[in-house]
């Protein structure tokens, strides 16, 4: 738990809080002589005691609590004492009685602290779920983004009757930035990678292409030096670096001498001229900064998307839906400009807020749905724990009524203690909010912002304004109960009364409240958890057994043109004579790991050479045992040899899809396709396809389905990728084989990102699988719950009828009648709340529909099973009491009275 | 009225303590905490509410004072307590009524059978 470092940590203000609470109910003058003092010591104190460690902390900061809050009435009483006669102002009087009630409800606990401590454990464990999941919110949602005047920022992407979302071309990016009139700024970057080599060893750094222009349109200033000027972001201008803050504090102990320094990166020399701070383009974490406008000219097709984001800044007045209409207006004109590239191109503008965290909105919405609902069924078995409690104390509450306490005041004294119990309650859920926050951090897979989620004073008032909700909510009843008792009928021997009728008509209504938000939760849960089966049953298409991976960036210096099919040929023979290992191949991208890259492509021959408005299809630069190593199955022809180098005739194999799409019921193989925008094509490169291969689901089954291109990584060979290696064992124990066959090769070549394929797979689905478990453990918190609470309410319905099931047994009733009648009762409140639950899962079920996949949110299937597995669970709870109820000997249950 | 300078009975041991300590010197609520619980050999452990309240009590009995000025190199945010001369009388009364127990126990020899025990 880093937060307990410091004194300023997250224990520290809360406990500090409590303190000054307790303190605030020290008289006037008390508080004016010593509070600031006190303040001081406990702060002393609280560091000294957590120096000798945790448990040390919690004895002290239970004793100071303890010992304060029993100085509330001690100074109150002196004060009292002090200043007699006493001043009767009524603000004194409601204060007296509610200290009455404070000390009366800490009695009653204290007799019976299985109860408090049962009630206190429920709503704590809803109020620490819905307190966590609100500081994520919170963090995640709420939170403004960490620029200068964030809501005037959006993101720009491209959109194509293909791909709804997708990056932006350069030129286009360019001609925006010109022809908009939105717009005060815009600014565009992309990711890279880049090994950083010089002091030290070589590190591999994620590095951020940024225009110049970028940083002003974000308007965060760098922390020491300088940005790129334009002119120092064009073509041919001397290459420049600004660190980050991370960067700048790890290699450089902030110094701030390091602006003019020269760093290596790629081979290539570059002057530090800034640092900017850390936060900058969040969620991403880039270490360095290198100009965009400088390699531009690699991004001059237009046709091509290199994964280039736009960012701008809205002029002032200028709304979201405005901008718009005006990027509307330049798809238009760039479409008529450039037919080939841009037909039916169109751009897509988002709230920088929305683009960020929008894909996690829904989701973690409906995880605090899911968490309300726990907290509200915690709520129903409080309520219940109380109002059966209240109905034992049914005789003192009629006799303080006939010695004159009014409803009001008995109200309030059970609703005293509610609060008491409520606020007990959100001590224990904030403790456990803290850690539910640090576990769902750690987690949580690639949720954006998650960095800015924190306990702070909008959480505590959440926790605080809950605590209230809650108190208010499941104290209600019982108080109102309270307030309702009949004296006469109370103070009548054995009578029962309309009170107890009252408060059993409560107690079913919460039960079938319970089942009804347990049923809801639980579908919702079942239909996230069908989803994920569905999600890992479908095959995509690689096999992943056996399969370790790692990722190599050959640097641009020394490694051009014919020597990086050099360096794979020379590891890939290395690696296959290593033992243990099967197969050894080269790919860019990998198949399930980065985002698949995607170019337009070209059929000679076919209509559509002289159309310009290209198909795309996914394009992987493999190595010849590529197939082999992923299990991807040849279909027809032949795949990549030795003999399809650099010299030889171009060729490529395509995938089942491909060849279905583009060539229905030919032949394939000779065939001739261009790959790429207009510049390949105008030199020739047509690629005679060679063999037809399986389709694979790159990005796992979600992904939408493109059509598939391989490229034989020794004829287009790139300088970051990824060695594949089949083994015939345990898939990480080649770790080493790979190092060596690396190392001996080029000691300078760094590896990274090594895992075994199954995980890089797992990654698809982590998001899944994650907000699978979150919401299955809500779920079953809320069926263990409700099942307590159902329990709860039969057993003391049974308890209630001791007698009248006594004389049904005198009169001859057998023990299954007996249970019959119990289990009947409550086979027909369970089966209310059924029919209620699936009603508001029915509503609701369209709120779910993003996190589904193969299932509809009206799943009969799993909308049966669950409502029987709840039913079972449910009849279970009653059959318990149902059983005690028919084992009654009548003897007892008519002495019973 | 302050100065009550006589107690009708023996000092609580907290109380006892508190004036003990600030014979000596002036002390803060941090200071005055620890030398207590030295004094005592951790018997008089007082947590900061209750240390608060003996001193709200010791201040209304006259017996000691906050001072308006830190001693010399002192933590001027803090306030330190002293004993006035009523709380010197009362600590004194202390050690007369004890001294007394001392000599009655004396008597009795179990003073010296207690030192034989060690």
């Amino acid at each position: 738990m880093s937060g307990a470092s410091s004194p300023r940590s997250f224990l520290f203000a809360i406990s500090g809080a409590g303190a000054r609470l307790l303190l605030r109910l020290h008289p006037a003058r008390f508080r004016k002589l010593h509070a600031a003092e006190m303040r001081i010591l406990f702060a002393e104190r609280y560091v000294e005691e957590r120096a000798c460690g945790a448990w040390r902390l919690v004895k002290f900061l239970v004793r100071t609590f303890a010992d304060l809050a029993a100085g509330i009435l001690l100074t109150r009483r002196r004060a009292a004492r002090q200043f007699s006669p006493p001043q009767s102002s009524q603000g004194d009087a409601m204060f007296t009685q509610f200290i009455q009630d404070v000390r009366f409800a800490l009695r009653m606990m204290g007799k019976n602290p299985g109860f408090a401590a049962l009630a206190i454990v429920t709503l704590a464990l809803g109020i620490g779920a819905s307190t966590a999941l609100f500081s994520i919110i919170n963090g995640v949602l709420l939170r403004p983004l960490p620029y200068d005047r964030p809501e005037e920022l959006v993101a720009l992407t491209e959109q194509s009757p293909r791909m709804p979302v997708m990056s932006v071309s350069y030129p286009n990016y360019s001609d925006w930035r010109t022809m908009n009139r939105a717009f005060t700024a815009m600014g565009a970057y992309r990711h890279v990678n880049v090994t950083l080599t010089g002091e030290g060893e070589a590190e591999r750094l994620a590095a951020i292409q940024a225009s110049a222009s970028l940083f002003p349109a974000l308007g965060t200033p760098p922390l020491a030096g300088r940005t790129f000027s334009e002119e120092e972001d064009r073509p041919g201008a001397a290459p420049l670096a600004l660190l980050s803050e991370s960067l700048w504090a790890r290699r450089f102990q902030r110094s701030s001498a390091v602006v003019g320094q020269l760093v290596t990166l790629n081979g290539v020399p570059h002057t530090v001229i800034g640092v900017m701070p850390g936060r900058l383009l969040e969620p991403n974490r880039p270490d360095v900064f290198v100009s965009l406008g400088r390699v531009s000219e690699q991004f001059a097709i237009r046709g091509n998307f290199p994964g280039i984001n736009a960012r701008a800044r809205l002029k002032p007045g200028i709304g979201v839906a405005q901008a718009r209409q005006d990027m509307e207006r330049i798809a238009v004109l760039l479409e008529q400009q450039y037919p080939g590239s841009n037909r039916s191109q169109r751009i897509n503008l988002d709230s920088l807020h929305d683009f960020t965290v929008g894909r996690v909105r829904t989701a973690l919405l409906v995880l605090f749905g899911a968490v309300g609902f726990v907290l509200l069924i915690a709520c129903a078995n409080v309520a219940n724990l109380l109002l059966a409690r209240a109905a034992s104390h049914q005789r003192e509450m009629a006799v303080r009524r006939a010695l004159g306490a009014s409803p009001w005041r008995l109200t309030r004294q059970v609703l005293t203690e509610s609060l008491l119990l409520a606020a007990a309650a959100g001590v224990l859920g904030v403790v456990l909010a803290f850690w539910g926050v640090d576990a769902a951090i750690a987690l949580a897979p690639n949720v954006p912002r998650l960095d800015s989620v924190r306990v702070d004073g909008r959480v505590l008032s959440y926790c605080v304004a809950t605590v209230a909700f809650t108190a208010l909510l499941f104290g209600l009843a019982p108080a109102l109960a309270a307030s309702r008792s009949n004296v006469l009928d109370a103070l009548k021997e054995g009578s029962r009364g309309s009170a107890g009728r009252h408060r059993a008509r409560v107690r079913s209504a919460l039960l079938i409240a319970e089942v009804a938000l347990s049923l809801t939760l639980l579908i919702g849960a079942g239909l996230v958890m069908n989803s994920f089966v569905r999600v890992l049953s479908v095959d995509h298409g690689v096999d992943t057994a056996r399969v370790l991976t790692a990722q190599i960036s050959l640097p641009g210096s020394r490694y051009q043109g014919e020597r990086i099919p050099a360096f794979v040929t020379q590891v890939v023979e290395r690696l296959q004579s290593a033992p243990g290992v099967q197969s050894v191949a080269a790919a860019q991208p990998l198949p399930l790991g980065s985002d698949a890259w995607f170019m337009s492509y070209r059929l000679k021959g076919h209509s559509s050479e002289t159309s310009t408005n290209a198909p795309v299809a996914d394009n992987y630069h493999v190595s010849p045992d590529f197939f082999r190593a992923l299990g991807i199955p040849l279909l027809k022809g032949r795949v990549f040899g030795a003999q399809d180098s650099g010299t030889s005739q171009f060729v490529c194999i395509v995938d089942e899809l491909f060849a279905q799409q583009n060539w229905p019921g030919q032949d394939p193989i000779g065939r001739q396709i261009s790959i790429g925008g207009q510049a390949l094509a105008e030199s020739k490169t047509w690629a005679s396809v060679v063999g037809v291969v399986g389709h694979i689901r790159p990005q796992g089954v979600e992904s939408e389905i493109r059509p598939q291109i391989y490229l034989s990584y020794l004829q287009r060979p790139v300088s970051i990728f990824t060695v594949v290696v089949k083994t015939t064992g345990e898939p990480l124990a080649a770790t080493n084989a790979l190092r060596d066959a690396v190392r001996s090769v080029d000691a300078g070549v760094p590896l990274f990102s090594i895992r075994s394929m199954e995980e890089t797979a797992a990654r698809i689905v982590a998001e899944r699988r994650f907000h699978m478990l979150l919401l299955g453990l809500f779920a079953a918190l809320a069926v263990i719950l409700a099942v307590i609470g159902i329990y709860g309410v039969m057993s003391y319905n049974v308890a209630q009828r001791t007698q009248e099931i006594g004389i049904r047994v005198a009169l001859g009733a057998q023990p299954a009648d007996v249970s019959r009648l119990v289990l009947g009762n409550g086979a027909r409140l369970v089966a209310i709340g059924l029919t209620i639950g699936a009603v508001i899962a029915l509503a609701l079920s369209r709120v779910l529909q993003s996190m589904l996949f193969g299932v509809t949110g009206h799943d009969a299937a799993t909308f049966a099973t669950v409502a029987a597995l709840l039913a079972g669970v449910s009849l279970l709870a009653c059959w318990l009491p149902a059983r005690r109820a028919a084992r009654v000997s009548p003897l007892v249950a008519l002495r019973s009275e | 009225m302050p100065g009550h300078s006589k107690p009708p009975l023996a000092l609580k041991p907290a109380d006892f303590y508190i004036l003990l300590v600030l014979c000596e010197t002036p002390l803060h609520g941090y200071g005055l905490r620890k030398a207590v619980a030295r004094e005592s050999g951790g018997a008089a452990a007082l947590e900061i509410g209750s240390l608060y309240r003996l001193l709200d009590r010791l201040l209304d009995e006259g017996w000691i004072e906050a001072s308006a000025h830190a001693p010399a190199g002192a933590d001027e945010r803090r306030r330190y307590y002293r004993l006035t001369p009523g709380g010197r009388r009362v600590l004194q009364g202390e050690a007369a009524r004890l001294r007394e127990v001392v000599r009655r126990l004396g008597k009795r020899e179990l003073l010296g059978d207690a030192r034989g025990a060690r």
